[in-house]
């Protein structure tokens, strides 16, 4: 599985204010280090130096992991993610046509219900709260080659989509593209919140496509859960990668 | 059910669990008959596999009975007894039909995690930690087997438990290690390591048509089993300075295979092995990769590597000039168990192999801690350990 944003890693991915604001505060740390007599100079210079070189270069390491942009707000929210089905496009773009795979694939998506020729209504569960509901029309479509949609959610932020279907070289299977583009501004203070509950649209796309995978081609996803163990550390329930 | 379950670094103990149950439509329970300690499971009760947790069920390598079979289950039945491979393949992926089973892209479903470490992931393995899976092992009396219809065979009447069981694990992984070295007859192979899979892989080097094969230990006991039941040359490597010895054994010329069936945590009574322990103690490499440098110098030109020993991150000081000057060839791998099942089964039916030879020592699952503990110093010259977890058939 392969995921990336849609520019490349070491682009420029820090806004100019922010670069401005980081580079001056750089400077003034390491001024303000080189000034103390003590040790601890040394982590103030460090850290300075690193915002100046962040400032000049405009790509921060971080961002790049975790996906976040704000050098170009409109831009900062596309997703993109690709993975290879040892299938062919056809048997692809027939199991998309049915919303109860749909479903399968989408994991958290408790329901998917059809309203209308090319639209559906989706139903996303949530724990102890109610039901997200999203409505979803499909925009555009070639048979096995693409499907675009648009996403609507009361008071939430909509996105568009399309799903692009590829013959993989040597017909070698089929290369299955995601690209979405959320609508509205995402902060990179809500991108990090949404990254800590594991919620990220990268993380969400990636490992959707990843069970489509699974359930095209093996029929069903690997799975652990509610399987036998011992007695488990309170650490262990906490970090449990599979829990 | 009573399972073994880690419980930390040096720490596995027998707990009281939840039975197993169907969770996919290929998934089968199966009633474990046998199931043994491998030699990688010491490096998880050593702690260097990470994303262990406690109260993960250990255990790799077994055979049973069906208990019950999924609804999509095609070709088993409650009541076959069956040996079962290792490693998890879904048998649709394009690595599965390219019989390259432990590359499988479906069965881990904590692939995001081995991304992060490896780059892609592996596919996923009974009882090895949640990096390949978090599957529950079979250090058990049930164990759930996913796509049990590629994963598992059934076993003909001739064959005996404690015969069907390595075909799980160590014989595959030998017989790999051999087939790895592209075999075309009447070469001489080096392996480093006389435990299980290192005498499997003694085994299948002559199967695959090695005329010479020397082994490489420091336990009489296996170097007498490598030489007197394997036909193997030996070299005791606390005695004599390998390289050297494999020089003057080979005409001058150096091995044309060599095999490292040891891993991650290689003895070495020199400075050289208080280096790699020192250095893994505190986690600056994750591996004691001293067997690998040897074989890298130890390699006639143009030679094969052969990697089956398992490890996890990143080693230092590995001889990469003499790897590429040397124009060697480097093959590795978990093994691929799905691809030799059959065969090795009728290895084992017609004679031609009897893989009840390595079990040293039987024992209840309630005598865990022991059995590691044992199996880790090699005390008694335990080569393998078997639970038996409804006792002897």
């Amino acid at each position: 599985m392969h995921e990336d944003r849609v520019h490349s890693p070491g682009s420029t991915n820090v806004g100019v204010t922010e670069r401005w604001v980081g580079g001056l505060g750089g400077g003034l740390l390491i001024a303000y280090g080189l000034a103390r007599p003590s040790w601890p100079r040394w982590l103030a210079v460090g850290s300075g130096a690193c915002l100046v070189y962040r400032s000049l270069r405009g790509h921060c390491e971080l961002y790049g992991l975790l996906g976040v942009d704000t050098a170009d707000r409109s831009a900062s929210a596309t997703t993109f993610a690709v993975v290879t089905i040892n299938r062919p496009a056809a048997e692809i773009y027939g199991y998309l046509k049915n919303p109860e795979r749909i479903r399968g694939a989408l994991g958290a998506v408790t329901e998917v219900n059809r309203t209308g020729v090319s639209s559906f209504t989706v139903e996303e569960g949530a724990h102890g709260k109610a039901p997200a509901r999203w409505q979803v029309e499909v925009t555009a479509e070639r048979a096995n080659e693409f499907v675009a949609w648009h996403v609507t959610s009361e008071g939430k932020p909509g996105h568009a989509g399309q799903l692009t279907l590829r013959n993989a070289p040597g017909n070698q299977g089929t290369e299955v593209e995601v690209q979405l583009q959320q609508e509205g501004v995402a902060s990179p203070a809500g991108i990090l919140a949404d990254k800590a509950a594991g919620l990220g649209w990268r993380t969400k796309v990636t490992r959707a496509l990843q069970r489509l995978k699974q359930l095209v081609e093996a029929g069903e996803t690997a799975d652990t859960a509610g399987q036998s163990a011992g007695v488990r550390s309170v650490l262990g329930r906490v970090l449990s990668p599979d829990r | 059910m009573k399972a073994i379950c880690w419980q930390g670094i040096h720490k596995v103990g027998v707990e009281t669990v939840p039975d197993p149950h169907l969770i996919n439509p290929h998934d089968i329970i199966l009633k474990v008959l046998a199931t043994t300690i491998c030699g990688s499971d010491l490096h998880l009760y050593d702690g260097y596999i990470p994303f262990m947790e406690t109260g993960d069920i250990i255990g790799h390598e077994f055979m049973g009975e069906v208990a019950e079979a999924g609804p999509a289950v095609k070709k088993l039945a409650a009541g076959d007894r069956v040996v079962v491979a290792s490693v998890i393949g879904c048998g649709e992926c394009y690595y599965c039909r390219r019989d390259l089973w432990s590359l499988c892209d479906n069965s881990n479903p904590n692939a995001h995690l081995a991304e992060k470490l490896w780059g892609y992931s592996p596919c996923g393995i009974f009882g090895y930690s949640h990096l390949v899976g978090g599957y529950a092992g079979s250090h058990a009396e049930y164990v759930r087997v996913p796509f049990a219809d590629q994963g598992a065979r059934k076993l003909p009447d001739g064959i005996t438990n404690e015969q069907a069981l390595f075909i799980s694990d160590a014989f595959p992984t030998g017989f790999m290690a051999a087939d790895l070295c592209g075999l075309q007859g009447g070469e001489v192979v080096a392996v480093w390591g006389a435990g299980a899979v290192g005498l499997f892989a003694i085994k299948s080097a002559y199967l695959l048509g090695a005329e010479r094969v020397i082994a490489i230990d420091r336990y009489p006991e296996r170097l007498a089993m490598a030489a007197n039941r394997f036909g193997a040359q030996t070299l005791d490597y606390t005695k004599v300075d390998v390289q050297t010895a494999l020089r003057e054994l080979t005409g001058g010329r150096g091995p044309d295979a060599c095999i490292d069936a040891v891993g991650m945590e290689a003895h070495h009574p020199g400075i050289e092995g208080a280096y790699d322990r020192i250095k893994q103690t505190f986690r600056l490499e994750t591996e004691r990769p001293h067997v690998l440098r040897e074989a890298i110098l130890s390699c006639r030109k143009g030679g094969t590597l052969s990697i089956i020993g398992v490890y996890g991150g990143l080693a230092d000081k590995i001889p990469l000039g003499a790897l590429m000057n040397k124009g060697l060839q480097l093959r590795s791998g978990q093994m691929h168990a799905q691809r030799y099942l059959d065969r090795l089964i009728d290895y084992v039916a017609s004679g031609e192999v009897d893989p009840s030879v390595m079990v040293t020592h039987r024992m209840a699952l309630d005598e865990a801690g022991h059995a590691y503990k044992m199996f880790k110093h090699k005390e008694g010259g335990c080569l393998r350990v078997v639970f038996e977890p409804f006792g002897r058939r």
